[in-house]
């Protein structure tokens, strides 16, 4: 399912018309992103959690070459699935 | 984390942003997750613009093995809900640490006390740099270091301090460096070349007679000639090259003898006297001074002056230096003498220019050894050729010697030969001028080392691995687009922008430039433009 297929799905359930769905699912991504860059935590019931995480930085080897690369530290975001997601998927 | 934000509060959000109702922003944001759960379920992929991927990936059942009880278990297969980041989401997350990139690392590079300081730094604030900055520092205070050890080594040459204790302890703290072979190499040479020194000085003191002539000789008969000039009686085209030249000369041996004469004090205690007296008086007291050592010393000789102006270019520079310390020991040196011996000093580096350019452009004689010394200077060549080179000079000097000696057919035969003494002693001063001169270019080279190294790596690839790759992405460089030098206001993001069209090249730009730190760019640095092409894969 891409994108515009989910668009026309949420615009269809909620009986919005697709522009306005699209606004409200920008308005939706931009207050989640939001969140997500002020270190909190996105908890959803019965779906899962998005969460920050701080990778530390690492020393990785190329293989082929033996050559040692220094991987910075970064943030990534983390989804968990509940365990109720994780159940339906089965 | 601070707090755990719920559908509630995002739907407050929502309907304070987009006007929405907040039972409506609530139902909203319900229906968005229903939506991606329901059709994850059927068709194992969601996209969301924004958000992000999320995708249903089969886990195959594998065995394993029950902690407790040692069995073999199978664990049964399962479906697992993977969501990959939407990438402005990712990078909107990571902006934080958005300037880093993945750093490659050379084995000179001293990970334990990097880690040992990250740690550290990491515990204290999180937000710092964690990158590799301490790598570099490592690298540059052991260049600070190399920088102390030569300077060291450079003072004991010019101080022409004759003690080996002071070498070897020298050699001790290089021990530590594995890499210094040119800085032992050095001292030990140092050490020889004071031994030498020494042994010169006994034999000197031996015999009083030979100690008049191999000492005493070469200013009596400078101040001599000196005296003979500024009585107009030679050729006045060379008049002022040869007196400087003299002085110089004459003051340097003086100085010299100064130093060995203390030794033996009794013997040649009056002539050590009239050798401050005439370095004092100078030119007035210079007739005065020629006279005394005339009747003092039956044997005369003219020096040819060519050797002594060949010596004193090669030697300009311990001359100077036993100007100075002359100058500095002696405490009634009226002001003039200074003044004058700084003018001759002047002259005289000018003279030697002159000289050293004549030999290595036109080479009159001895092409081959001049200008093998002087491509070993300018490749700057390892050290271990270095010695063919001096003794190349050696023979120079000796041939000079022995002219001297042929043309000096009045003086007797222990003269030429305490001046092949001192000329083997200078020539090992110059053996160890040489060495340093090695070691500069070698402490050059190390600088450059590094990168020589991963082009050597690259290099037995293909073509484009001469240049510096940035792993993992997109392009490889092949080649120069274009050189600029960077101007105020100007950063790599907008170069990026104007040769690229995005700013996402800074990277190639920072790799093949090789910039430590991105951040600061002095303005007026060169930076090249890589030529980028997308990797054949």
């Amino acid at each position: 399912m891409n994108n515009k297929e989910f668009i026309s799905e949420l615009a269809n359930r909620m009986g919005y018309t697709t522009k306005d769905t699209i606004s409200a699912m920008n308005d939706l991504v931009a207050g989640m992103t939001e969140f997500l860059v002020d270190d909190k935590s996105i908890a959803i019931q019965n779906f899962g959690t998005f969460e920050v995480k701080k990778k530390l930085e690492r020393v990785v080897v190329n293989p082929a070459t033996q050559q040692r690369m220094l991987v910075p530290p970064k943030l990534v975001l983390n989804f968990k699935a509940s365990t109720l997601l994780k159940e339906k998927m089965q | 984390m601070e707090k755990k934000i719920s559908i509630q509060d995002m739907s407050e959000f929502l309907s304070g942003r987009n006007g929405m109702p907040s039972k409506d922003a609530e139902l909203f944001v319900r229906s968005v997750f229903e939506i991606i759960e329901e059709y994850l379920k059927k068709d194992n992929i969601v996209k969301v613009k924004g958000l992000g991927t999320f995708k249903l990936v089969a886990v195959e059942s594998r065995e394993s093995v029950d902690v407790n009880t040692g069995e073999r278990i199978l664990l049964k297969g399962y479906m697992k809900v993977s969501f990959i980041p939407d990438t402005v989401l990712r990078d909107e997350i990571n902006k934080p640490f958005s300037q880093f990139e993945t750093v490659a690392l050379y084995d000179t590079t001293d990970l334990s006390e990097m880690q040992r300081l990250d740690g550290e730094r990491f515990d204290e604030m999180p937000d710092e740099d964690f990158r590799d900055s301490e790598g570099y520092d490592n690298q540059e205070t052991e260049a600070e270091s190399h920088e102390q050890q030569k300077a060291t080594v450079l003072f004991e040459k010019d101080g022409l301090v004759d003690e080996p204790v002071l070498a070897n302890s020298l050699e001790d703290e290089d021990e530590g460096f594995s890499e210094n072979v040119a800085v032992g190499h050095l001292s030990s040479e140092a050490s020889d070349d004071s031994n030498i020194l020494n042994e010169t000085y006994p034999m000197a003191e031996t015999d009083k007679v030979e100690v008049d002539l191999s000492n005493g000789e070469e200013t009596n008969v400078l101040l001599e000639t000196e005296c003979l000039e500024s009585q107009g009686t030679l050729n006045p085209k060379n008049e002022t090259d040869n007196i400087e030249v003299n002085t110089e000369d004459g003051q340097q041996v003086a100085g010299n003898q100064r130093n060995e004469f203390h030794k033996e004090a009794e013997n040649v205690e009056h002539l050590h006297t009239e050798y401050q007296h005439v370095d004092a008086q100078q030119v007035e007291d210079i007739e005065v001074g020629c006279q005394r050592i005339k009747k003092q010393h039956a044997v005369n000789q003219h020096i040819d002056m060519q050797t002594v102006e060949h010596q004193t270019v090669e030697n300009q520079h311990i001359v100077q230096v036993a100007g100075q310390t002359s100058a500095k020991i002696k405490k009634n040196v009226p002001p003039l003498w200074a003044l004058v011996l700084i003018v001759l000093g002047v002259l005289l580096l000018m003279l030697g220019s002159y000289f050293v350019g004549y030999y290595r452009l036109l080479c009159p004689n001895g092409c081959e050894t001049v200008s093998y010394i002087s491509r070993m200077e300018v490749a700057g060549d390892m050290p271990v050729i270095r010695p063919e080179g001096a003794s190349q000079v050696k023979a120079v000097s000796d041939t000079l010697a022995a002219d001297t000696f042929s043309i000096d057919t009045s003086q007797t035969v222990k003269v030429p030969v305490a001046q092949i003494a001192e000329a083997t002693s200078e020539r090992q001063v110059e053996a160890n001028k040489g060495a340093i001169i090695s070691k500069t270019a070698k402490t050059t080279k190390r600088s450059e080392k590094i990168p020589a190294k991963v082009e050597r790596n690259a290099s037995s690839k293909i073509n484009t691995s001469v240049y510096p790759q940035l792993e993992g992405g997109r392009y490889e460089i092949i080649g120069t687009l274009a050189t600029i030098t960077l101007k105020s206001g100007q950063t790599l993001r907008n170069l990026a922008l104007k040769y690229y069209g995005s700013k996402n090249y800074v990277p190639y730009i920072v790799i093949y430039n090789r910039i430590e730190n991105p951040d600061v760019i002095p303005v007026g640095a060169e930076i090249k433009i890589p030529e980028l092409r997308v990797k054949e894969e």
